[in-house]
């Protein structure tokens, strides 16, 4: 305590060099922080948007199903009985919100003199609904019947795909499809709405309808695939586990497997960052070292003092690096507490941000506080404190006591 | 271990040699010199006669090029970087003619200072710094930090951290040279008062003729060589 205590007066020896140095550190701290924090909220929002716009958090398909390749359309569907036996045993499970069923088939759809192949789906839009809230952001029209009682025969059309048939909402289409028995089916829709995906592939040729309107289509009582959904992504694991105990004839993938590309920009945008925060970590060392430096030269005399009345020089040179820690950790919390006032201002101004790659709709700038990535960050400014102390003492020319006494 | 012998601190055969550029000078040639306990001492000279390069050595600060140093009747291993420490902290005290004290430290926290490596509570470490400070007369002014105190008060709390620990003996090297002639005999006054009434042992490398006249014992040092 005595030795922190005299510390920290040294510190406070040349209030404006230490200034410098908080500033310093500070100024680090929050970039770092800013940084990490628009980088994590930029991961929240693609793992969200991509578990609500499309995934779910866990999908269970019959073998094969994941695979891509089916001999006959829904070839590797579930039957009923599978189906209701997947959804219940999702119930049963802890965190899990509800499951719902889709399929997936790829087909042609006509309009006038115009025929255009496509990736349909068919889906119970009340459980979409439940799973995004902008499930099918509607850009024209209304989106899909939710009630069972409505008709059925409605199709919703992403934007370009609409564009290219030349085709509004109220419009008729004849949508094509090959049933399970490898027959070529067509049945009438009227389209009900407009919609953008968000993602350019799937704009020009998406389409959805109700899930028994595509069974029909498809002539089938099978679903390609079950959704699971779950209150906290963070429970994805131990649900999928649990499934994989409870179904083991089926295939459950969870949505880091559905999702490459999310795992794959994780890896890119950490890497970016990563080398950032050093950047930033090496120019604080560089930066306070110097600083450090001029204190430790103004204090040789007051060494050699030390060092005559028996003070270890060892003890005298931890106690530097203590100076540098104190020095990192003021710097760094108020640093912390720069980069939550910089966090909230951002979040709550509501700055958008360009479409990122592949995305065709912008995203609010926002910045998470995450209280691990403060922790951490402080304990690195410590540490950087100290390191610059060190990289001071290891530059400066080790002296003997007279050396000291006599320095100017 | 203080007045159990009767000399502090003794050295024989010292020789020191200084390189002043292309110069070599022989600071201190053939030194024998014995400090009783409870003694005052001077070593008087001109500049550059050797007399800081003697307190240095006695000090323990700067190892003699040839020589022995026996301090409280052990011989001193003078390559043994832990042990001089050792020594140093706890037989050796120091007077600095810059007074060398701490800035940001009160009277009191510089006094603490040499009892810091100890391994004494807070509260005792404190009454010890504030009764050597009552001893030096500066029982007023124990929160003041040293640019608040005159350049005697500065000097008097360097006397008293060079005496918290009780060291066998305490070296000041021009004590009195930064200090106007009202403040330099108080200095005296107050270093004789502590050789009579406490028993500390003074070796005072001065070219003050004040000092020299109440000192107990004169050596004069010319060219390196000791002359009592």
């Amino acid at each position: 305590m005595k030795w922190l205590a005299f510390a920290y007066r040294n510190v406070l020896r040349n209030k404006r060099r230490t200034l410098l140095s908080v500033l310093i550190f500070s100024a680090g701290t929050a970039a770092i922080l800013s940084a990490t924090g628009f980088v994590s909220a930029s991961f929240h929002g693609l793992r969200e948007a991509t578990i609500a716009g499309q995934l779910g958090h866990i999908q269970i398909g019959a073998k094969g199903q994941f695979a891509g390749f089916e001999k006959t359309p829904m070839d590797n569907g579930l039957s009923q009985q599978q189906a209701s036996a997947a959804m219940t045993n999702a119930a049963a499970l802890p965190g899990v919100r509800f499951s719902m069923q889709r399929v997936l088939f790829e087909g042609l759809i006509a309009a006038g003199d115009r025929t255009l192949a496509v990736v349909g789906s068919g889906v119970e839009p009340e459980q979409e609904t439940r799973l995004s809230g902008v499930f099918a952001a509607i850009v024209d029209g209304d989106s899909l019947p939710v009630s069972s009682e409505a008709d059925q025969n409605k199709v919703i059309i992403a934007v370009d795909l609409a564009r290219a048939l030349g085709v509004k909402a109220g419009d008729r289409v004849t949508v094509l499809a090959t049933t399970e028995k490898g027959v070529l089916n067509a049945i009438d829709l009227i389209v009900s709405g407009i919609y953008r995906t968000g993602i350019p592939e799937l704009d020009r040729r998406a389409i959805m309808m109700p899930l028994a309107t595509s069974q029909s289509l498809l002539d089938t009582q099978r679903i390609s695939r079950v959704v699971v959904v779950l209150n906290d992504t963070a429970r994805t694991d131990a649900v999928a586990q649990g499934l994989h105990a409870r179904l083991t004839d089926l295939e459950i993938k969870r949505w880091i497997d559905l999702a490459p590309f999310y795992q794959q920009v994780v890896t890119l945008y950490s890497n970016i960052f990563g080398v950032l925060g050093a950047i930033i970590l090496i120019v604080v060392l560089l930066s306070v070292s110097n600083a450090m430096l001029m204190s430790l030269f103004e204090r040789i005399r007051e060494q050699g003092t030390l060092r005559a009345f028996g003070i270890p020089a060892l003890r005298i040179r931890q106690n530097f690096l203590l100076e540098g820690g104190i020095v990192g950790m003021i710097g760094g919390i108020s640093g912390l507490l720069l980069a939550i006032v910089l966090a909230l201002a951002i979040n709550f101004s509501g700055i958008e941000m360009p479409p990122p790659p592949g995305r065709t709709t912008s995203y609010p700038l926002l910045i998470f506080i995450e209280p691990t990535a403060y922790g951490l960050t402080l304990l690195g400014m410590v540490i950087v404190g100290v390191l610059a102390a060190a990289l001071s003492l290891i530059s400066s020319r080790r002296m003997t006591i007279l050396e000291q006494l006599n320095h100017n | 271990m203080n007045g159990a012998t009767s000399t502090a601190i003794s050295g024989r055969g010292l020789y020191k040699t200084h390189q002043r550029g292309d110069t070599r000078v022989q600071a201190l040639n053939n030194v024998n010199i014995d400090v009783a306990a409870g003694d005052f001492i001077a070593i008087c000279g001109p500049s550059g006669s050797g007399k800081s390069s003697l307190l240095n050595v006695l000090g323990l600060l700067d190892p003699p090029a040839a020589g022995e140093i026996t301090l409280a009747g052990n011989a001193v291993a003078l390559n043994d970087e832990r042990e001089l420490e050792k020594l140093r902290r706890e037989h050796l005290g120091f007077i600095f003619q810059n007074f060398n004290l701490v800035p940001v430290l009160s009277a009191v926290e510089n006094v603490e200072l040499p009892l810091y490596p100890s391994p004494i509570s807070a509260r005792e470490r404190r009454q010890r710094a504030l009764e050597v400070l009552h001893a030096v007369g500066l029982a007023e002014r124990v929160n003041n930090r040293p640019n608040q105190l005159s350049g005697g008060q500065q000097q008097r709390v360097a006397v008293a951290r060079a005496l918290v620990r009780k060291p066998l003996l305490v070296l000041a090297d021009e004590p009195t040279a930064n200090l106007d002639g009202t403040t330099t005999e108080d200095l005296i006054d107050l270093m004789v008062k502590l050789t009579d009434d406490l028993g500390t042992t003074f070796v005072v490398a001065t070219h003050d003729p004040r000092v020299i006249k109440r000192a107990r014992m004169v050596y004069t040092l010319s060219d390196g060589v000791l002359y009592s």
